[in-house]
């Protein structure tokens, strides 16, 4: 017989027991070990996740920073060189304007110190051809210059065309006529003159005669607004302006000291 | 030359005998319960574990996955009995490779006793499923008339399920014992080896059929509820 029955019971039985041994020993362990690793594992997915995502969330935050940054840095940079341009424009036109300043007061003082230089030199000049000219027509004519200018302006006041003469006459209805000289007029020269002034202006024309040493070698003559004039101021003024002329062009080919360009 | 190991008698009195068969069996249960109990008396369940903890936890999770792919929802509830046919039966089939051993298997009245613990789990689970009537009517489907085709086909496959470890282990002991006597040299040696894959198939077979039978008798109360829902 192939089969024993007590044999299959028994195994049977052995075959219970072995399956309560195993459940107990073997399966709930391995399985309860198997259960905990993966809850851990699953745990650790789940915070490496958790930090996965705050990480990007730093990343993002920083990058966002950093982006800020670079613009807030940008904006300040684009700040500074606008001020800095502004700045450069302002002491540019500053310094240009000071130096163009410069130059007016100084061509101002050049100015100043010419006309100066000419009046000082239109002074000495005509009084040292005065005296020349005095010293050479009484040396040479035994003859006076004072006099004879007065008696030359005398001449040319007696030969005023009639239009001339009608001005003068009105002016000297309204005002005295002033004769002024540089010198002192003899009697006999202003007695002339005053001849002459008469004819033209009128016999009851006041004449007033005044000395004024400043004046250049000259006899003039004021009608109220007019103006009759006889000596040499006229060629004094155009010695002036030759010379004036000729100090220009000399400095304007001299280079002066200090000059700003 | 016995063909079955029960008839080696170690001791007897009355009806009470152990023959070879339990004595192995007694062996290979022993042999489980230390191997067991030394490994899971220190687990690990972090990174670090030990390789024979490894080798256990391989061996129970590929079990467990065996019978979800059978389809038997939750398979922890039937890992005990299916892994346990699937280890007793693979052990004692692959301890043929020691010189001298017979296997369990190789006695009819093992294989029956295990073909009769599946008999009766079939019916167990089904009835704790579906209840009694419930699975009683499983037999009338899908008529009245197959019930008897039913009850038959239900005690044909228990014992086709116990004849068919117990021929091809007595088989391949047999056939060794045999060539050992007529060519001792060699062929032996490759006839042990196909032996041993032999063996570990018919624990497949074993528990992968004792599966799709209490599937069956599970899955039917699944698919009545998915009906009712």
């Amino acid at each position: 017989m192939l089969i024993d029955w007590f044999t299959v019971v028994a195994q049977a039985i052995n075959f219970l027991v072995l399956i309560w041994l195993l459940k107990h020993f073997l399966y709930a362990p391995i399985l309860s070990a198997m259960d905990r690793r993966e809850r851990s594992v699953a745990e650790r997915l789940k915070e490496a996740d958790r930090r996965m995502a705050e990480a990007k969330a730093e990343d993002e935050k920083y990058r966002e920073k950093v982006l800020k940054f670079e613009q807030a840095k940008e904006e300040r940079t684009r700040l500074v060189e606008e001020e800095i341009e502004k700045l450069r424009k302002e002491l540019l036109a500053e310094a240009r304007s000071d130096t163009e300043q410069s130059r007016i007061a100084w061509q101002d003082a050049l100015a100043r110190e010419q006309r100066n230089f000419m009046d000082r030199l239109k002074g000495l000049v005509s009084s040292e051809i005065i005296r020349i000219l005095r010293m050479a027509l009484k040396d040479l004519t035994d003859e006076d210059l004072g006099k004879a200018l007065v008696r030359v302006f005398t001449r040319r006041l007696d030969t005023l065309n009639n239009k001339d003469r009608a001005r003068c006459a009105k002016m000297a209805q309204e005002e005295e006529i002033r004769v002024e000289s540089s010198f002192d007029l003899e009697d006999s020269l202003k007695r002339g003159l005053t001849r002459v002034l008469r004819s033209v202006c009128g016999d009851k024309a006041e004449v007033k005669y005044e000395t004024d040493t400043d004046m250049a070698l000259e006899v003039l003559i004021r009608i109220g607004g007019l103006r009759l004039s006889w000596g040499t101021e006229e060629y004094l003024d155009a010695l002036e302006r030759n010379v004036s002329d000729v100090i220009t062009q000399v400095a304007a080919h001299t280079p002066v000291e200090g000059e700003v360009g | 030359m016995e063909i079955t190991p029960d008839a080696y008698i170690l001791w007897q009195s009355g009806i009470f005998k152990i023959n070879v068969t339990i004595a192995v069996t007694w062996l290979i249960m022993l042999f489980l319960f230390t191997f067991s109990a030394v490994i899971t008396r220190r687990l690990s369940s972090g990174e670090h574990l030990s390789r024979w903890q490894n080798l256990l936890e391989i061996i129970v999770s590929g079990i467990e996955r065996q019978i979800k792919d059978a389809g038997i929802e939750p398979p922890r509830d039937f890992l005990p009995f299916l892994g346990t046919i699937f280890l007793f039966v693979a052990i004692s089939n692959l301890l043929t490779i020691l010189p001298g051993y017979l296997p369990p298997t190789g006695s009819l009245s093992t294989t029956a006793a295990l073909a009769g613990s599946v008999f009766v789990a079939v019916p167990f689970w089904g009835i704790r499923q579906q209840g009694l009537t419930g699975y009683l009517t499983n037999y009338t489907k899908p008529s009245v008339i197959m019930l008897p085709f039913n009850v038959i086909g239900e005690i044909s496959r228990t014992i086709a399920l116990a004849v068919r470890l117990f021929g091809n282990m007595m088989s391949g002991t047999m056939i060794a014992a045999i060539l050992l006597s007529v060519v001792p040299l060699f062929f032996p040696v490759v006839m042990k080896v196909l032996g041993l894959i032999t063996g570990l198939v018919q624990a497949y077979i074993f528990a992968v059929l004792a599966s799709v039978y209490i599937a069956a008798a599970v899955k039917t109360q699944k698919r009545t509820e998915r009906r009712k829902q």
